[in-house]
């Protein structure tokens, strides 16, 4: 099983997060430039479109001022801060799941690694699981979130992440299997 | 490295495009524009955008309300209904981006009309249910944070000197958008038609005060604090005087009327529902009501908090701008609506019965 190691906090943060929360546009910048590419990273591996992944972090940045009125300080703010992007991915993708997959193609002939490669057989296999597979193979095995953790931040129990997990695995290995 | 192993690290490598360099300025620029997120709120988005797709409905029925208010006086601006705002919270249960606009033909009782006198008032109890309400989406997010609980409590007593039974709600929304709700609502005990209802939200800040008699309704919205505000309106009830019908649009509401319902295999009849105001024009805010159908689709046994349960299993079409299914587990004992279940394309939403204690 894959232990997270996770970074130590970038200094400042604390305190950019209050300043934001003061509403200061330039601490959003920085805290956008500190924590944007990695929840940027985060949101495109959940929805697999690019336009979606933007679009995910521009409303977590938008949201963010009057969320961090809600943010404790409890626990790390990097932490928070993906949790926040995964539901709001997650959310995104019920709402526009087929408008995803349309630009999915779009994007693929732009970005993604050509079919038939084995990095882009792996992104296709990865493509073609449903949502709730998906969100806890990127959750679990991508970013390295614990079960527990998948669990509390889907709402599931960890026993049902595992089991999710266990079937993506399942599947991923299948479709491989059956290209190869 | 194992083969799982040598999976994750593939995974971990697989290519990311780099975010565009205008996300950014894309940001401020909506910042400064007032473009607002509420990036907690549960996983239901309050209802009030859906009852601007509903209201198109209201405007092609003819027992319509109008109630005439300026919306100048409560701050409304551009992109800015904080009325709806007050407002938000008072008809729970409804998703946004579910409902469309209507068809253009006014939604009608797909079934008989539910009569007072076809109903067993002496099977209602007193008592106290709690229920808690779940949403998952796409079978993956569930949350409990747009309604936590309901709590329901039903007592014999009076309204203007006729027996009545008195039932308190309480809904207790765990969502930083919404504040809990209270209301109460005056039944009266033969024909189980609402009489008088009192809603309370926002703060307690908003009162909404529903009166009816056999034909008509009135309604009135009290708004206090920094927006304070009064409006009221008055319709005529567009059904007969002895036809069974709910406050509001929250179909658990029949949860007060299933133990005097005759369930039975293949049983089904209709009522309506009213009580949903929404702007519809510059100064208006307007009230309809429309049908909601019941048909016994079968028997369950239903295992909730509460216990288990041999149920019917009651499915209820809604005539909101689109038609929404619920399936109602009823229990064929007591008559209590033990789970309600609401399908959507994506979405499911859950009531359970959590507990029930019973009454002096």
């Amino acid at each position: 099983m894959g232990t997270r190691v996770a970074p130590s906090p970038p200094p400042g943060a604390a305190e950019l997060a209050e300043q934001a929360r003061g509403g200061s546009p330039a601490a959003l910048g920085d805290l956008y430039r500190l924590f944007g590419p990695a929840l940027f990273r985060l949101a495109y591996r959940l929805s697999g479109s690019r336009e979606d992944a933007e679009d995910v972090v521009h409303d977590v940045f938008v949201g963010l001022p009057e969320a961090l009125q809600r943010y404790e300080e409890r626990g790390r703010l990097d932490a928070w801060l993906k949790r926040l992007t995964a539901r709001v991915a997650l959310m995104r993708l019920r709402a526009g799941r087929r408008r995803a997959a349309i630009r999915l193609e779009d994007h693929e002939a732009a970005d993604a690694p050509q079919r038939g490669s084995e990095t882009g057989d792996l992104q296709a296999a990865v493509d073609a699981l449903p949502t709730s597979l998906r969100s806890v193979l990127v959750l679990k095995e991508i970013e390295g979130y614990s079960h527990s953790e998948i669990g509390g931040m889907l709402g599931i129990s960890a026993v049902a992440s595992r089991v999710r997990l266990m079937r993506a695995m399942s599947r991923l290995r299948r479709i491989l299997g059956g290209k190869q | 490295m194992n083969e799982r192993d040598e999976l994750r690290a593939a995974l971990r490598q697989l290519p990311v495009p780099d975010v565009s360099a205008d996300l950014l300025p894309r940001i401020l620029r909506s910042r400064a524009t007032g473009v607002r997120v509420s990036l907690l709120a549960g996983g239901l988005a309050l209802p009030w955008r859906w009852i601007g797709a509903a209201a198109a409905v209201a405007v092609l029925i003819g027992g319509s309300w109008i109630i005439s208010l300026s919306l100048s006086r409560i701050g409304e601006s551009a992109g800015r209904d904080r009325l709806g705002e007050l407002l938000r919270g008072m008809t729970p249960w409804f998703p946004d981006g579910n409902a469309r606009e209507s068809s253009g033909i006014p939604a009608q009782p797909k079934y008989p009309l539910i009569l007072a006198d076809s109903l067993d008032p002496s099977r209602l109890t007193e008592g106290v249910w709690t229920y808690g309400s779940t949403t998952t989406t796409d079978g993956v997010l569930t949350e409990s944070s747009f309604i936590g609980s309901t709590r329901i409590r039903m007592a014999r007593g009076t309204y203007d000197r006729d027996p009545a039974w008195i039932v308190t709600t309480a809904r207790n929304f765990r969502n930083e958008r919404t504040h809990d709700f209270v209301d109460t609502v005056y039944i009266d005990a033969s024909t189980l038609r609402p009489r008088y209802a009192v809603v309370s939200g926002y703060k307690r800040r908003t009162r909404t005060v529903q009166s009816f008699s056999s034909e008509r309704g009135t309604q009135s919205i009290t708004i206090t604090g920094p927006m304070t505000g009064f409006y009221s309106g008055t319709m005529q009830l567009p059904f007969p005087p002895r036809a069974v019908f709910t406050s509001d649009f929250w179909p658990s509401r029949l949860r007060v009327l299933f133990p005097a319902i005759p369930l039975a295999r293949g049983w089904q009849g209709s009522l309506y529902q009213t009580g949903l105001f929404k702007r519809t024009g510059p100064g208006t805010l307007e009230q309809h009501a429309v049908p909601l159908d019941l048909r016994v689709r079968g028997r369950d046994r239903v295992s909730v908090p509460a216990g288990r349960f041999e149920c019917w299993r009651v499915e209820i079409e809604q005539h909101l701008g689109e038609s929404l299914r619920w399936t109602m587990w009823v229990s064929r004992d007591q008559g209590w609506m033990v789970k309600a279940e609401l399908r959507l394309t994506d979405q499911v939403v859950t009531e359970v019965l959590e507990s029930y204690e019973p009454g002096p």
